[in-house]
């Protein structure tokens, strides 16, 4: 492998970190806008104690590969920010308010109870997830137009289209679904809250489901490169997702947490990957491959970097998680 | 923390890159800058006086309960 597919294959491991970590935590949003019940606020407690340590370490893995791709491929990021100006600034203005709303909540102590910060911190939890998957249904689709290092496609393409509509609600939905399910971890020792977000679960994961097959024929009808990036080199990963789907919701059906919280990340893994490997060795088709690249010496300079930085990020990571995530009884289950 | 962040930034215009790559070049083609300029300062001040009043509220209330 050229270094350029190297960090290519490492950038795309930080987005599926992000989305396998961070997603939660916008999902973890919309449970708690979504708390209802006898045990409303024992839910929206549970989703601050889940995400409280963890939301705002999850976005390095954003920051991770908003920066690599700035420096491997910087005619790729040009593009990306030019084309994508719109989606991503109000992804950005929501987490910067996620997080932000998040943290005032937490220091007005008034987390059990609906506040106008508690609102904030739904809608932002939201949006940013929606407009960050439009983003990648352009991207997918192959609606971003490089021409003689110009953007030739407007600042609307891609992104406002029912194809990319239908992509944001997926993404809510896998959010929602995935959140649902490590919460069915962190509280397997209280039944009553387990049977909540196991309710939650599965309701979330039939909606995902339902909408992969709308994500589907709507790719079919408008999004043909997505369509074809799937059923074609990427079609052993799809086929994994297919599999694995019902698998996840025969998990949380069967309310085995620790099952269901792999087989739904597991989800996702397989879901983004297939995009990945499907349209390989494009990044931004129809015209941007990975052969858009830095010059080799930065790109080997960043291949020394990594790893000394992971060396120090990893460990940390794991200590924080290890910390904060491991004094559930959740091994036992 | 803020004002050392707005040293830097604005000691080193107008250049983005110092000596190598002026702001003027870097910046976008995008639109709506001066909308999204505006949204984000409106949102950074509102943040700004939000926190402000937290730490004070909380400030007050760490007195009052005499912790």
């Amino acid at each position: 492998m050229s270094p350029a597919a190297v960090i290519a294959a490492i950038l795309w491991l930080s987005l599926t970190a992000y989305a396998v970590l961070a997603g939660a935590d916008f999902g973890g949003g919309v449970w708690d806008i979504l708390a209802r019940g006898p045990r409303a606020a024992d839910q929206r407690r549970a989703v601050a104690a889940a995400m409280g340590p963890v939301w705002e370490a999850n976005h390095v893995w954003l920051v991770f590969m908003i920066a690599g791709l700035f420096t491997a491929f910087p005619t790729v990021f040009a593009a990306l920010a030019t084309a994508l100006y719109l989606p991503f600034t109000i992804a950005l203005v929501g987490i910067v308010l996620r997080g932000a709303a998040f943290a005032f909540r937490g220091h007005g102590r008034e987390v059990e109870t609906v506040s106008p910060w508690g609102v904030i911190f739904g809608a932002a939890s939201v949006v940013a997830p929606v407009f960050l998957a439009t983003a990648a249904a352009a991207v997918g689709g192959g609606f971003i137009v490089v021409r003689g290092g110009r953007l030739a496609s407007g600042f609307f393409a891609g992104w406002t289209t029912p194809f990319a509509l239908v992509l944001g609600l997926f993404a809510l939905a896998l959010c929602s679904y995935l959140a649902a399910t490590y919460l069915m971890v962190e509280n397997e020792d209280r039944p009553e809250l387990l049977d909540d977000f196991r309710r939650r679960a599965m309701a979330s994961g039939l909606v995902s489901g339902a909408l992969a097959f709308v994500v589907l024929l709507t790719a079919w009808l408008e999004a043909p490169r997505m369509l074809e990036s799937l059923t074609g080199r990427g079609l052993p990963l799809f086929i994994l997702a297919l599999l694995n789907g019902p698998l996840a919701l025969w998990a949380v059906w069967r309310a085995r947490p620790p099952l269901a919280r792999v087989a739904v990340a597991a989800q996702i893994v397989f879901v983004l990957w297939a995009w990945a490997v499907g349209q390989w060795p494009y990044l931004v088709p129809p015209g941007l491959t990975i052969a858009a690249a830095a010059p080799d010496g930065t790109l080997v300079a960043m291949l020394i970097v990594i790893p000394i930085g992971m060396a120090l990020l990893l460990p940390s990571l794991w200590l924080l998680f290890r910390v904060f995530k491991a004094q559930r009884p959740a091994a036992s289950g | 923390m803020e004002s050392g962040w707005f040293v830097t930034e604005f000691g080193r215009q107008p250049w983005i890159v110092y000596g190598i790559l002026r702001t003027s070049a870097a910046a976008t083609s995008a639109p709506a800058l001066g909308l999204t300029f505006a949204a984000f300062v409106v949102i950074y001040v509102g943040l700004a006086i939000t926190s402000a009043r937290l730490l004070l509220a909380s400030a007050r209330h760490n007195r009052e309960t005499g912790s």
